[in-house]
């Protein structure tokens, strides 16, 4: 056996290892949870890392799964070992390529983070949906339960498929595994080099398509032999179960891990068995474990081959005690009689019924863990339980209450099976503090530098912007095999103590645990602005209290708001889990080992926080008794629905596990406008306005990104009304009146603290010339009186929409947004797109969205920023695919064309019954602005008044139609990824289709949502996942190829550089009675810089020639004009003072000198090819004079 | 011909010393003007607060907006080796 190296890593890291060692090529596109997979084998590889072979694997990027599939089945037809990572959607695009590849008994592993699919609504987190959706494509499917095992079983899986011939799917669990940290034995390269067999990666070789030695393969079969040939592959997959177990006894052989088919663990005279396979059966087995010890006789049966099912190894690992058994599915197939395991375990057991050494057992099946939801040893006694009854509930489900069709079995919320020889800790953190990262390197430290078993589990709320992370973090003297949740901590630390304000966090505290508070206050005030609540546990707990003011030692050792450093040595120096010296030493090795290559400036920085944390951590002296009034905070407040109370209101508290399944919407359907109710008070600064330096200008508001900026004009006599503190001036413009008067407002609770308005602000205060007219203050003195003028604001009459000028940008922000604090990011750059576009046809549009950042923000649970407005109209929304929304879209579109034509044929055959005026007036009516689409809304109401006189079915079914007799605005939304990658083909579609669509791009150059790899719109020189080195290539010019149509509506855009041009681009577009695309330039956090600078960096992409703007409109050739209009005048600044104040670009030059500079050189020209391209679009079109032809 | 000089005090073999310029901007060209045999160079002024403001940033925004969203721990390959700090 060979000596062994620990690691610590997550599971994605733990595969990689292995793919890239054992792989030439390595085809992939990003998907959430596998993407990490395919960024660790980039960076592997663009670091030179060999594989087994001696060369470095080649890692290429796709513009989707679909493509990926393809490229992986190319390079195995021509010999090179190939493979891919990917997860849900993304491998439900791959199966028509597995089909390909297995019925070609190609060798490869594919690797799948397992993931729930979309269906009522989208999930990011960890099921077996996707993995069982591929069953029927001729891959075999081995199961991993924890990190080690997907290690291990990434290579048994690739040396099993060599021997076999037959192509693997290796799956761990999504998030619960691919995302656990975990301590490892990683395996050599002599173990990979013995386990892959030369001999078979040179017969696979030899199959190679090549010219040398033609062949043909992918022949059309008919009826006289397809089914044959079929069937001709069984033997293969009837020899696959030895060949696979014959690699695991190979691998056991060299490493000491010894696995099979079916593991059984448990008493060996058990009555009563579960069998299952992923992460849960690590959980089932410390059940098992603390059964028996409790004198029960259970076991478990860890499925690690699910296809094809080997009955007789299934049925040999079974104890002859056997009475019962329950087989827990992790997926759900609505319709079936049962799970597919179920379905495995019952055939094969009947079908062997006749030579069974045990009488039949009983058998039920049932669902668990569906979207990572938490599967604890409570629910695993319940479920023994329930194989002890004499009437078992088959079918059930089990960690959720099903009050309607009953499936759901009981447990005991508060058992909790006590793990003495582990320490547990829970963390809640902040996104952007640093707490994840500095726990992740804890784990490491004590995983790898000390003798102690380590696991680290991150939970992430929905939110972008003030998000709350939680990790949990498990330390013990034996391997942890615990895929659940902290319930009970010994170790509470708390870095924001906003938190405290609306959580019981300490409940998850055990008797005598460790709490540790980042309070912004003196030691001896800590214990006073504590929560009743709060209070009460520490004592009750007997809590031992320490508390930090964190900010003040990160700012003092120049680490800005980063407190990782700060926290991570608070943990070490109280926690106890290694000794202070020790601890302090080892946190100074890794800082090291982590800024070590980022310049020892970051180094020194962080060993100064070391030292200077010790100093200003105290433990806080306790008293006996609590004198705190105050009480936690609802976390929604305002006039809401039941629903939303009950429903949303505890998902935002942290206790959606408790929502019953019949209070779930059972279609998807959930309401709109409920972010309102939120009130996250995230910002710690918000923007207060300065009504006497104000200019009026109104780009506070447009540039805002959560329409938390708010301006009106209003009646002088209503400032009587206003609270304190609610200032006015009068409005200025012509077309407004002398009594009128202009007043902009902040939403406080709901700003993110960005700046951007204060950035984006042209007026400057003469007296102080730091100050504009809108200014960053601190969030709590003004919070109360901020409420209030907010509330005032907000009932104010709405401003006539039809006495405003739409494409005037200061008057357009006039406009009631219905989209509001959303969850993006502070200083997010698409979503004053986004707003503007609801702003101006909110109350007509019907969005599809592609998955990505803005269906994220846009649609993720709890709450919706898309809202109505007074009349109760509003934006309808649906997110479908990430690869088919311009399809999707397109349907809309469809659909409403066939309501309307259906509409418009029932006026007709009703016109004798109906004013024969009112009905031309309908069907003739044009509706090209807000105007001529309400005029026709009146029609319509005076056509139902009309209809609902006639007692006909006719008139009843146009009563229902006649609304789409007025406009409706189809808006096909997404991100750059969507529309340059993997959407493109539907894209270019659905340009092609001539139908009255709108197209928003929101282009932030890179994939945002799923963490900044490149897409095809990465400008050169750029820095993203995928192009680690800089992108050598050119963007895709998407404009120029929509413009090639002629008859499509195409604008590039930049808010921060032209907003008036771009308000004009939106109106035009929608305008516009065919397709339309508007590409949007958005800053994005992937671009490395404060986001406050959006605005300029926008105005510096235009000015550098790298983003030129313009608006191609058709409609301009049929009147004679030029349909180019350039909004901008060519490249006016070096790339270079665009590019490099964006760490994405600076990057590549802090890490080759020289093949930045070549970057600078090809950026500028294309600058210049731009926009000479785009000058000659327009001197092109320039109508000749005296009627030429163009 | 002896054409050796002093400059501040450092003798040097030729009076020729390139200034600071794009002459001077690249090591590689700095090793052609060696082998050139120009007498000494003088190279933009380096300020340690900008070099070490540059690492900051890189650093900052390198860290700050990791680990705190599920789909994305990171938003640049953070890794990557810096040859040319």
């Amino acid at each position: 056996m060979s000596e062994f190296t620990t690691i610590t890593v997550d599971g994605n890291e733990a595969v990689a290892l292995v793919a890239h060692k054992i792989n030439e090529v390595i085809a992939i596109y990003p998907i959430t949870p596998s993407s990490a997979m395919g960024e660790f084998s980039d960076l592997y590889s663009s670091k030179g890392q060999k594989n087994i072979f001696g060369t470095v694997p080649i890692v290429y990027e796709m513009q989707s799964e679909g493509g990926a599939s393809g490229a992986v089945h190319g390079a195995l037809q021509n010999g090179a070992l190939t493979t891919t990572f990917t997860a849900s959607q993304g491998l439900l695009l791959m199966i028509p390529n597995m089909y390909k590849i297995a019925g070609e008994l190609t060798s490869t592993v594919f690797h799948v983070a397992s993931r729930s699919l979309a269906a009522q609504g989208l999930s990011i987190f960890g099921d077996h949906q996707d993995v069982m959706g591929i069953r029927q494509s001729g891959f075999a499917l081995l199961a991993s339960g924890s990190v080690q095992e997907a290690h291990d079983f990434a290579l048994i899986s690739q040396a099993a498929s060599l021997r076999s011939r037959i192509p693997f799917l290796h799956f761990f669990d999504g998030f619960r595994t691919s995302h656990e940290v975990s301590r490892i034995q990683k395996i050599s390269d002599e173990v990979l080099s013995s386990m892959i067999d030369q001999d078979l990666v040179a017969a696979h070789r030899k199959r190679a398509l090549s010219p040398d030695h033609p062949v043909l393969r992918g022949t059309a079969q008919n009826p006289d032999v397809y089914f044959q040939g079929r069937e001709s592959v069984n033997k293969y997959y009837l020899a696959l179960p030895d060949i696979l177990q014959h690699e695991m006894d190979r691998f056991a052989a060299l490493t000491g891990r010894s696995y099979h088919l079916f593991d059984y663990v448990g008493s060996h005279d058990a009555d009563r068995v579960i069998v299952l396979m992923g992460s849960g059966a690590e959980a089932v087995e410390e059940s098992v474990h603390y059964l028996i010890e409790r004198g029960e006789k259970v076991g478990l049966i860890k499925v690690r081959l699910a296809l094809p099912f080997s009955a007789d190894a299934f049925i040999a690992a079974l104890p002859v005690t056997l009475k019962s058994i329950a087989v827990l599915d992790r997926t759900k197939e609505p319709g079936s009689l049962g799970e597919p395991l179920y379905h495995d375990v019952v055939t094969a057991l009947f079908e062997h019924s006749d030579s069974l050494a045990f009488s039949m057992p009983r058998i039920i099946g049932g669902r668990y863990g569906l979207s990572s939801k938490e599967f604890t040893p409570a629910m695993i006694i319940s479920i023994f339980y329930e194989l002890s009854k004499d009437k078992m509930k088959n079918h059930f489900t089990i960690g959720i209450h099903d009050d309607v069709t009953n499936t759901s079995l009981e447990y005991d919320h508060d058992f909790i099976l006590e793990n003495p020889d582990q320490f547990q800790a829970v963390f809640y953190g902040l996104g952007s503090d640093g707490t994840v990262g500095a726990n992740k390197n804890t784990i490491k430290i004590i995983g790898t530098e000390t003798e102690y078993y380590a696991q680290g589990y991150f939970v992430y709320d929905s939110k972008k912007s003030g998000s709350m992370t939680i990790s949990h973090l498990r330390f013990g003297t034996k391997p942890i095999q615990s895929s659940y949740l902290i319930q009970k901590a010994d170790f509470v630390g708390v870095h924001q103590s906003v938190f405290l304000e609306k959580l019981d966090i300490l409940d998850i505290a055990k008797e005598g645990a460790v709490f540790l508070l980042n309070s912004p206050y003196p030691k001896e005030e800590v214990w006073n602005r504590l929560l009743r609540v709060t209070q009460e546990r520490i004592i009750e707990k007997k809590l031992k209290f320490y508390a930090i003011d964190a900010y003040k030692v990160a700012h003092a050792s120049n680490m800005g708001r980063r407190i990782n450093t700060v926290m991570q040595t608070c943990f070490f120096a109280i926690s106890g889990i290694l000794s202070k010296d020790e601890a302090m030493a080892k946190i100074k090795g890794s800082i090291q080992k982590t800024y070590g290559s980022k310049g020892d400036v970051i180094v020194q920085m962080n060993y100064a926080a070391v030292d200077t944390t010790l100093e200003n951590l105290f433990e806080i002296n306790v008293p006996g008794s609590i004198n705190s009034t105050l009480e936690l905070q609802q976390t929604l407040k305002g006039d809401m629905s039941p629903f939303v109370h009950d429903v949303i209101g505890k998902i935002t508290a942290f206790k959606g596990d408790e929502i019953r399944v019949s209070q779930m919407p059972d279609d998807g359907t959930w309401p709109t406008g409920t972010t309102q109710y939120e009130k996250r008070n995230i910002a710690q600064e918000v923007p207060l306005w300065d009504a006497d330096t104000c200019i009026q200008c109104n780009k506070c508001v447009s540039a805002c990104p959560h329409s938390v900026i708010r301006s009106t004009i209003f009646d002088s006599s209503l400032l009587s009304e206003a609270p304190d503190g609610f200032v006015a001036k009068m409005a200025k413009g012509k077309n407004f009146g002398e009594n009128e008067l202009f007043n902009i407002s902040v939403a406080v609770e709901d700003c993110t603290g960005c700046a951007l308005c204060v950035e984006v602000c042209p007026a400057k205060n003469k007296s102080q010339t730091n100050l504009k007219a809108i200014n960053m203050v601190p969030q709590l003195p003004i919070r109360d009186t901020g409420i209030a003028q907010w509330e005032f604001f907000l009932s104010l009459p709405k401003m006539d929409r039809s006495k405003l000028d739409h494409s005037n940008l200061k008057e357009s922000q006039f406009l009631e947004p219905l989209f509001e604090f959303s969850g993006a990011c502070p200083g997010c750059g698409e979503t004053p797109y986004v707003k503007l576009t609801s702003q101006l046809f909110g109350d007509r549009m019907v969005i599809a969205n592609a998955t990505g950042c803005s269906s994220i923000y846009g649609g993720n649970l709890p709450t919706t920023p898309w809202r109505k407005n007074d009349e109760r109209r509003g934006p309808a929304w649906s997110n479908s695919l990430f690869e088919d929304n311009a399809e999707f879209g397109l349907g809309f579109r469809l659909a409403i064309d066939a309501h309307c034509d259906r509409a418009r044929s029932l006026l007709e055959y009703l016109r004798p019954q109906i004013d024969p005026y009112l009905i031309d007036d309908l069907l003739n009516a044009q509706q090209h602005d807000e105007e001529e689409i309400n005029a026709q809304r009146k029609r319509v109401e005076a056509l139902k008044i009309v209809l609902e006189r006639l007692d006909i079915e006719e008139a009843k079914t146009l009563i229902e139609l006649s609304d789409y007799l007025v406009k409706k605005s189809v808006w096909i939304m997404g991100g750059d990824g969507w529309a340059y990658d993997i959407g493109y083909g539907g894209l270019d579609h659905v340009l092609a289709s001539g139908k009255n669509v709108n197209i928003l791009v929101l282009d932030t150059q890179v994939y945002s949502n799923t963490g900044g790899q490149q897409s095809k719109a990465t400008m050169t020189g750029a820095v993203a996942k995928f192009a680690a080195g800089g992108k050598a290539g050119l963007p895709k010019d998407l404009a120029a190829m929509a413009i090639a149509y002629e008859n499509v509506y195409v604008a590039k855009v930049s808010m921060g550089a032209n907003d008036t041009a771009t308000v004009k681009a939106f109106i035009e577009a929608e305008r516009y009675n065919g397709p339309s695309i508007i590409i949007a330039y958005s800053h994005c956090v992937a671009h490395g810089y404060d986001l406050r600078y959006g605005v300029d960096q926008q105005k510096r992409a235009v000015d550098s020639g790298l983003w030129p703007i313009f608006r191609f409109n058709p409609d301009k050739i049929k009147e004679g004009e030029n349909p180019m209009t350039l909004d901008y005048k060519g490249p006016k600044i070096e790339v270079k003072d665009f590019m490099y104040r964006e760490t994405r670009f600076k990057m590549a030059e802090k890490m080759n000198a020289v093949s930045a500079e070549s970057f600078l050189t090809t950026a500028a020209h294309t600058a210049q090819s731009l926009y000479a391209r785009y000058q000659n679009l327009h001197h092109y079109y320039e109508p000749k004079r005296g009627g030429e032809e163009q | 011909m002896n054409l050796s000089t002093t400059f501040l005090g450092f003798p040097l073999k030729n009076p020729l010393i390139a200034s600071a310029s794009p002459l001077t901007a690249s090591l590689d060209s700095i090793k052609k003007l060696e082998e050139c045999r120009i007498a000494a160079v003088i190279i933009h002024s380096l300020f340690e607060e900008e070099i070490n403001y540059e690492i900051h940033q890189i650093d900052h925004f390198l860290q700050i907006n990791s680990h705190s969203n599920a789909e994305a721990t990171s938003y640049l390959p953070s890794e990557v080796d810096f040859d040319n700090l």
